[in-house]
């Protein structure tokens, strides 16, 4: 199920929560663990037994990775861990990506094994990163085993969560699992912050979406070295508000049920390098990688060589991880590399520069990288590139491209101000200036606002995809 | 306190939200079919565990969601307000044009119009020399009232298509392309395309008739005309883009004066889509009129235009000319039909999307029934969009 649909908003929630409001508090992790399964089970009704396998798993090897047990030992808890390794990875590559290297076994031997041809499990990179990173933790001694399985499951399925992020991880969590307090404060900022997820995704991203659809499916005839540009920079805004409105649903939601989730963006547009758009961008993720790959393999205490292997190491795991296809790898590598020449000399030398230059070389890269992330194929990839570079036989600017332009002007417009921090230092300063009006009358009103609208596009149109759905 | 007081003020706002539609889903009567979007609406599924497991049971459970939401038509209505709050004035192939006009994009599928010329072509060929052949190419609103269109658009030009016919259709066709009229029709303040609707008006139809008489160098007959509106019709376009503010047309259902008509839709019987009341006999459905009140209450009030679209009509009346007069066409004629039979005794009518596999073929027909002239009657859009030329045999 999808947060941004009818179902969800006017059928599950409503029923969701009345069921957690009026269960007595130490039911209320039953509830919320049984709900998520349907929210699971709505488009993967058999894949759910894998989830639940998963969770059983990190639950058993989480209590034998604990090396604080009565009798531990020292090989048990590392062959627990390393078996919770081996599952959640074996799991991965299974599913995600055999057919993908099947393909490539093809391609380079001529030979024709066929494809297991499976369905990617929905939310299946978010939840092997999840109890991967809890048993890893548990391992190292940062946090307690869970001995509840309920409270386990619960944390795996949350559905919030579960299917798109952020990587929630299980120290994050693991008092509030156990005793959070459901505060109204709480729950009115939840419900602010999913109403501006809601109208990011579905206002902002699902418009600008259709902008990139209509311009990738564009015969090369018609299209224009702008367009090409237009085209890619719609798919640069589509996929930030796509995915980080989906992140502050998340985030409000889990505050209506007491639950605080670390952030996922911190507006990653306004980048004064590469190295910064990574801290800004996907956070759960990228810190993921960093504490689980990037820092058991030495990090930055081994050497410079080293740490240049393990930047890269991480940068194409990275992009791996978005999915079994060549492009995302480069698109891994294409910012391992930027991020090691930053390291290495140019950030040195960027530091010089005036800020606005820093600036258009941090989204330059950037809406480049998005160029290589946008298409699977790599014919489409490469064409666009010739195109947005002039190399594609084809007009700077056609009346087509200026229909679009003027189509989405005022849209993009709005587009550039929601990525920066402006309309959040704005609403401070109302709430600083007229406090009751703002938190009395505007606030309710802006959210009720986008609720509306958001609805009414929900009701109106049919094109409401969401990219992160597949990774 | 105060902060208690603005967070029990967000918190009621939106439970009021979700449990509002909720609640109001679960009151409010589901529909079968929704007038306005012209198609039949999602029910509530039956549950089965074979459906839960195939997934077709939750997403007919999503769409029914969505189709049957409280006020949905108003929803949809807000969203086309706020894309144009967003100053996007082009919306599912149609421009928010001035005036209120909905104009429809158009752009060219050369290869089509091509082949279709070209069927229309060989067809005319192979026809006796004494059959006359006419084209009455109809252009729509988009070239005609180009001055309504937003000015940045990235509509292609009717009048390059119509050069391009011009260029390849045969000598044996007389072809009529009536832009000029209908555009000057227009200046004079007659509206000649509906607002809300691709086709043309009774006006429109009408300044078109008149031009194509006139190519085909006959007398335009001097008979008055009366008229009675069918009002608050709000037509195909207004359905793709949904908007408060739009204005209603009005669908003018023209009379000949003093002229008695007989409507036969041949094979009527067993047509699900004929709802016209009549005489059954023979298979055919049998009325003496050229509309079919039916559709005045219903949605698609062009429809009152003899009820729509069929595959073989055949009208009788007491018109000027004795000839026999075979009309292939869409559904652009059946406005003109008023007119023609003003003029002709005997016009037949064959649309090619419905004549498929009959016992007669076109030029059977022709023959079977001493057709002295044969017209083509076609919209630009038609022509550039539809594949069933190939019917014509």
């Amino acid at each position: 199920m999808l947060f941004s649909s009818t179902t969800f908003l006017f059928a599950f929630l409503p029923i969701v929560l009345i069921t957690y409001y009026i269960v007595p508090r130490i039911t209320r992790n039953l509830v919320l663990f049984i709900f998520s399964l349907v929210f699971y089970a709505w488009g993967e009704p058999v894949y759910i037994v894998l989830m639940i396998a998963s969770t059983i798993v990190a639950y058993i090897t989480g209590l034998l990775a604990d090396k604080q047990r009565k009798n531990a030992g020292r090989a048990g808890p590392l062959a627990a861990m390393l078996f919770a390794v081996v599952w959640n990875i074996g799991l991965l590559l299974f599913f995600k990506y055999t057919d993908f290297f099947i393909g490539a076994v093809n391609g380079v031997f001529g030979t024709s094994v066929s494809k297991l041809g499976l369905a990617l499990p929905i939310g299946i990179s978010f939840y092997s990163f999840q109890t991967l990173s809890y048993v890893i933790d548990v391992y190292r001694g940062n946090v307690k085993s869970q001995k509840n399985f309920l409270n386990l499951a619960t944390y795996v399925a949350l559905f919030p969560q579960l299917i798109a992020g952020p990587i929630v991880r299980y120290i994050d969590v693991a008092e509030q699992l156990e005793k959070r307090r459901e505060t109204l404060d709480n729950f009115a900022q939840g419900v602010w912050r999913f109403s501006i997820g809601m109208g990011k995704k579905v206002i902002l991203a699902n418009n600008i979406g259709e902008l990139f659809d209509t311009i990738s499916n564009t015969s090369q005839s018609e299209l224009s070295v702008a367009a090409s540009w237009l085209g890619i920079i719609a798919y640069t805004f589509q996929i930030y508000f796509d995915f980080s409105g989906y992140s502050d649903m998340a985030i409000g939601l889990g505050k209506m049920f007491g639950f605080d989730f670390l952030e996922n963006f911190n507006y990653p547009y306004i980048s004064n390098s590469i190295t910064d758009f990574w801290r800004r961008w996907h956070i759960s993720l990228s810190s993921w990688f960093r504490d689980y790959v990037y820092i058991p393999l030495g990090g930055n205490r081994r050497g410079k060589l080293r740490q240049c292997v393990n930047i890269m190491i991480v940068w194409f795991l990275t992009g791996f991880w978005h999915g079994a296809n060549w492009n995302f790898m480069l698109w891994g590598v294409y910012f391992g590399v930027i991020l090691l020449c930053e390291k290495l000399f140019l950030g040195k030398a960027l530091g010089k520069l005036p800020v606005f230059f820093r600036h258009l070389y941090a989204l330059f890269f950037i809406v480049i990288g998005w160029g290589i992330f946008a298409y699977e194929d790599f014919d489409a990839l490469t064409q666009n590139f010739k195109n947005m570079f002039g190399i594609g036989a084809i007009p700077l600017i056609n009346k087509q491209t200026v229909f679009w332009l003027a189509q989405y002007a005022v849209t993009i417009v709005i587009l550039v101000i929601a990525s920066t921090p402006l309309p959040k230092k704005l609403c401070m300063k109302l709430r600083d200036t007229l406090p009751q009006l703002c938190g009395c009358v505007l606030q309710p009103l802006a959210a009720v606002c986008l609720l509306f609208i958001s609805t009414a596009y929900l009701a109106g149109s049919s094109f409401n995809p969401f990219l992160y759905f597949r990774f | 306190m105060r902060k208690e007081l603005k967070n029990y003020i967000m918190i009621i706002c939106f439970l009021l939200f979700i449990f509002g539609f909720a609640v109001a889903g679960v009151l409010s009567e589901d529909r079968e079919f929704s007038d306005n979007e012209n198609r039949y609406l999602q029910q509530m599924p039956e549950f089965s565990w074979k459906n839960l497991k195939d997934g077709e049971f939750t997403s007919d459970i999503e769409s029914y969601m969505s189709d049957q939401i409280f006020m949905k038509d108003q929803l949809v209505s807000l969203k086309t307000v706020t894309d144009r709050a967003l100053l996007k004035n082009y919306q599912n192939g149609v421009y928010f044009g001035k005036d209120g006009y909905y104009i429809q994009d158009y752009q060219e599928n050369r290869e089509l119009v091509k082949k279709n010329v070209e069927l229309l072509n060989s067809f005319a060929e192979g026809l006796d020399n004494d059959v006359q052949v006419s084209f009455l190419l109809a252009p729509n609103a988009v070239s005609v009232l180009s001055d309504k269109l937003p000015a940045v658009n990235q509509t292609d030009d009717q009048l390059d298509t119509v050069r391009y016919v011009k260029s390849i259709l045969s000598d044996r066709i007389t072809l009529c392309c009536p832009y000029e009229e209908l555009k000057q029709a227009n200046e004079e303040g007659e509206q000649v395309y509906y607002r809300t609707d691709h086709h043309w008006t009774a006006a429109g139809a009408q300044t078109a008739f008149d031009a194509l008489m006139t190519a085909m160098g006959e007398s335009i007959p001097n008979t008055p005309y009366s008229k009675i509106g069918v009002s608050e019709f709000y037509g195909t376009l207004y359905s793709k883009a949904p908007y408060q503010g739009a204005s209603a047309d009005t669908v003018d259902l023209v009379y000949g004066l003093n002229n008695e008509l007989t409507v036969t839709y041949v094979g009527g019987d067993n047509d699900k889509s004929l709802f016209v009341q009549g005489e059954h006999k023979d298979g055919n459905v049998i009325t003496h009129r050229l509309y079919d009140d039916s559709w005045k209450d219903k949605k698609d009030k062009y429809a009152t235009y003899l009820g729509g679209n069929f595959s073989l009509t055949e009208i009788d009346s007491e018109g000027e000319s004795d000839e026999n007069v075979l009309i292939i066409k869409d559904s652009y004629a059946n406005a003109a039909m008023p007119y023609f039979c003003q003029k002709y005794k005997h016009v037949s009518m064959i649309d090619l999307r419905y004549y498929h596999m009959e016992d007669l073929t076109v030029s059977e027909y022709i023959e079977e029934k001493d057709i002295d002239k044969v017209i083509y009657l076609y919209n630009i859009d038609f022509l550039n969009s539809d594949n069933n030329f190939v019917w014509l045999e």
